[in-house]
């Protein structure tokens, strides 16, 4: 069923802009949208069973002796994401279709979101280890395309280079997590790992298995000091911003760290990591947020801190904190996608997103004003929105006993007060105060309305946390890997909790009086110090680009001969040294039985050397091209002789079209010209020798090692029965082997590409 | 780059002729020797004979596709057979065959090698042809 939805999309996503241009304006969107609906309506009957314990499973094996295969397997945490990327993803398509009305370009977009959408999916519900990193690869590069939509900015271009390197490097490091994760426990389901943790534990690489795979959790989720990507991020269309970047792919870390959590949750190198990179994530997103004057900038801090909440909520993982975690998922991603898309309806009306400069807007946009401040009111935890059950649960969770409990608590509280004066400035301040002359132009509906449904669930979750109650009680249970007590109601009493809450309420309220509002022109942004990250980060960028600026400029102004004498030499230096140092044999040169010699092979090797001599001793281009075709035409015989019919047809054909070819593109040169004096043809020749001569005696040592039985043997033997050919060569190329071919087949497509793309650029000039 | 009227006639002969026996070689490929990329090879020297012979434009016509989205077309109907049988529950590129007549999933995947194949060559050729 659930690769049946994976088709089903990537149909979609395939077709969608080929269509979009026919639909009425904001169609696409609304296309877009049967996905996710369609999704949610499928998991609706199943989430019953799935709830009380019982998960979906569904395996499809490919290569069972690697482990290699896909398998999906959908319990309560699963479930928990799936709905909730479902339903954001809801919001925003049909918010996208308005948003994305009057590009041309709608059509690309939504197939880039169905295709992350389906990515997001395979992460959450992947039951294998190998499934899930290729799935979260895949959200990288959407986000990738996402994030650089603007083909045309160069800012949305280099953001989004940016976030590809560094989730994609965190993932690197978390393949080989991965791999290791899965030596250790003898197999790649996440079932099963769940299950033997013991075994894990015990294993000698367990500190290495845990910090790499935190890496690509922590680069995912935008984490000290791997943030940087995410502010920088907001380049892309406010869409984008609210499903990815808020709601979706940076949750991708905390449900990897949550769906390990049973295995590693009492491992020092697991969660102090989680705690301590969390904690400080916490602490620095919030204080950084509210000083931000680009609307998205002070939601993407604020989401930033408020990812690094949940890993520390992880990390610390008694029971109350894995609950307050998931409650957090849930409410954040609610009122982050809310103020996301709000942000982009007051953009797109007003034309900025500079705090600064907006005012008074519940004038111009009456309906998004209440939208906004239902959505603020939840981030800043106040009753009865769920992010005020959120911050609850959260500080019962804090209050249990844990080391560093004191630290851990005071940075809670700087954070949460932090974290409401930024909501203050991003969602209710624009729309306070005295109107200033921008004029709100008018806008669709679906600009107000889609922010609303999230906002408005926020508000209901909060006021119902009983609906809520078995989906975070499943998913809990299956972070802890055992029962968890869960039960959610707005009121927990006068707790030490609730004062706190108070408190943090008053001070934020007391800091916004005393802040005020930011001037125009000013800034109050924090400058980034000069070991910030991000400048960390472009400065290697650059320095990678210098060297291979550099190493190429070597070769500046030389003859392209001169680079293949580097690399001839260089070869033949090398695999010389290892011949010496691991040759058994003293015979460099094999036994040659020349009574096996027939007069036809030794003529066609004839015919061949004389070509290859003509082609090297040839005055002109055209001469030296024939040559050499006739040389190939030699070794199709040789071919033929041994019986190797396809492979000298083929043979044939590559050499004629390539003699072709070359002559349409070189018979306009002149001849050659003699430019080296004779030590330079010497020293060419003296290296060529010696790279033939190194090869060839490589081809005759290749010869005597046997590794085993060649795999001919099997293939001869199964071509007819189990293939239904007789032709064991072209069986190999479209059954036996058939995933070789498809990869050289798509190999042919890009050299193709390549060379259009080199013509193209050669035509321009 | 035209050619003499000699070379025309002959051409009008013996392309088709090229082409009829690529799609020989790709359907025999199986039983005897011959396959996708012999088979696309030929298809594109026929395509390739005819635009020496004529003008680039009279042998981009011969093409139903440009040679980029024949290229396209060849690779997805290659991919697709890797995908298909995944429908039906077996691991990906496995072998779907009829009864009888005995056609399967590999001769579909050939196809796919021989558009590749054809397109690229032909693009190739054109590209170099306005060099």
């Amino acid at each position: 069923m659930i690769l049946l939805f994976c088709a089903a999309g990537l149909l979609l996503a395939v077709l969608m802009p080929l269509f979009a241009r026919r639909l009425p304006r904001q169609g696409p969107g609304f296309v877009a949208a049967l996905l996710p609906l369609a999704v949610l309506l499928a998991t609706t009957p199943v989430a019953g069973a799935v709830l009380q314990g019982e998960p979906l499973i569904q395996e499809l094996p490919w290569v069972p002796s690697l482990n290699l295969g896909l398998s999906f397997h959908l319990d309560g945490l699963s479930l928990l994401f799936v709905w909730l990327i479902c339903a954001i993803a809801l919001f925003v398509f049909l918010y996208a279709g308005a948003y994305m009305a009057s590009s041309d370009n709608a059509g690309r977009f939504f197939s880039y979101l169905i295709l992350f959408t389906i990515a997001m999916l395979g992460v959450v519900t992947a039951g294998n280890l190998l499934s899930l990193f290729v799935f979260w690869e895949l959200t990288s590069i959407t986000s990738y395309l996402l994030i650089g939509f603007k083909t045309g900015s160069e800012a949305s271009r280099k953001s989004a280079l940016r976030a590809l390197l560094v989730t994609g490097g965190g993932g690197l490091a978390m393949l080989a997590g991965i791999l290791l994760l899965g030596q250790a426990a003898g197999t790649m389901s996440l079932s099963e790992i769940v299950e033997r943790g013991d075994v894990i534990r015990a294993d000698g690489s367990l500190v290495a298995i845990t910090t790499l795979i935190l890496l690509g959790a922590l680069t995912k989720s935008a984490q000290a000091p791997f943030h940087f990507w995410l502010p920088g991020a907001m380049a892309a269309p406010t869409p984008v911003s609210a499903f990815l970047h808020s709601a979706t792919m940076v949750k991708a870390g905390v449900y990897l760290v949550a769906r390990l959590n049973p295995v590693f949750s009492d491992v020092p190198s697991w969660t102090w990591p989680l705690i301590v990179v969390g904690g400080a994530t916490m602490l620095m997103g919030a204080v950084r947020a509210p000083f931000k004057h680009d609307l998205k900038q002070i939601l993407a801090y604020a989401t930033v801190s408020v990812l690094g909440m949940l890993m520390l909520l992880l990390g610390i993982g008694h029971d109350k904190a894995l609950k307050a975690a998931m409650v957090l998922l849930i409410a954040h991603g609610l009122y982050k996608a809310a103020l996301f898309l709000s942000a982009g309806t007051v953009d797109l009306a007003t034309g900025t997103r500079d705090v600064r400069a907006l005012s008074g807007l519940r004038a111009a946009l009456p309906q998004l004003f209440p939208v906004a401040l239902l959505a603020t009111l939840s981030m800043i935890g106040l009753p009865p929105f769920i992010g005020f059950l959120a911050k609850e649960v959260a500080l019962e969770a804090l209050l249990v006993p844990t080391p560093f409990q004191l630290a851990i608590m005071i940075a809670f509280i700087i954070t949460g007060i932090a974290l409401m004066v930024a909501a203050w400035r991003a969602g209710i301040q624009p729309f306070l105060g005295p109107q200033n002359d921008r004029p709100g132009t008018s806008i669709s509906q679906l600009l107000w309305l889609m922010p609303l449904l999230p906002a408005g669930l926020g508000l209901f979750f909060g006021l119902v946390p009983k609906a809520l109650q078995p989906l975070i009680l499943a998913a809990a249970t299956d972070v802890a890997g055992r029962a968890v007590p869960v039960k959610l109601a707005l009121w927990h009493g006068l707790t030490p909790a609730l004062f706190i809450s108070l408190g943090m309420v008053a001070t934020g309220g007391i800091l916004i009086w005393v802040m005020g509002r930011p001037k125009e022109g000013k800034t109050t942004a924090i400058a980034p110090s000069p070991f910030a990250a991000s400048r960390l980060f472009d400065k290697s960028f650059e320095a990678v680009l210098e060297v291979a600026r550099r190493t190429a400029g070597l070769l500046d102004g030389r003859a392209p001969s001169y680079g293949l004498s580097i690399i001839f030499t260089s070869f033949i230096v090398l695999g010389v040294s290892v011949l010496l140092l691991t040759n058994t044999d003293a015979r460099m040169v094999p036994d040659i039985v020349w009574e096996k010699f027939d007069f036809m092979q030794i003529g066609i090797g004839i015919l061949i050397l004389a070509a290859t001599v003509i082609a090297v001793f040839a005055n002109s281009m055209l001469i030296a091209a024939a040559a050499l075709g006739a040389a190939g035409f030699g070794i199709a015989s040789l071919f033929f002789l041994y019986g190797a019919v396809d492979l000298a047809a083929t043979q044939i054909l590559v050499d004629t079209l390539v003699v072709l070819l070359f002559v349409l593109v070189v018979y306009r040169f002149p001849k050659f010209t003699r430019l080296s004096d004779n030590l330079h043809v010497l020293r060419d020749s003296l290296i060529a020798l010696g790279m033939g001569t190194y090869m060839t005696i490589m081809i005759w040592k290749a010869k005597k090692l046997q590794y085993g039985d060649p795999i001919s043997v099997d293939h001869a033997a199964l071509s007819v029965p189990e293939a239904y050919g007789r032709n064991i060569v072209n069986v190999t190329l479209v059954d036996f082997r058939a995933l070789d071919t498809l990869g050289e087949i798509t190999v042919l497509m890009i050299a193709a590409l390549g060379v259009t793309a080199l013509i193209h650029q050669r035509n321009k000039k | 780059m035209k050619q003499s009227f000699l070379q025309q006639s002959a051409a009008r002969i013996v392309s088709p002729l090229l082409f009829l026996t690529s799609v020989w070689m790709l359907w025999r490929g199986h039983n005897e020797p011959g396959g996708g990329f012999i088979g696309g090879l030929m298809g594109a020297s026929a395509v390739g004979l005819w635009s020496f012979v004529f003008d680039h434009e009279k042998a981009r016509r011969l093409l139903p596709l440009s040679p980029l989205n024949l290229m396209v077309l060849g690779v997805g109907m290659s991919t697709f057979c890797a995908f298909w049988p995944m429908l039906q529950g077996l691991p990906p590129l496995t072998g779907l065959w009829l009864e009888s007549p005995k056609l399967g999933s590999p001769l579909i995947f050939d196809i796919g090698v021989y558009f590749t194949v054809v397109g690229m060559v032909t693009q190739l050729l054109f590209r170099l042809e306005e060099v």
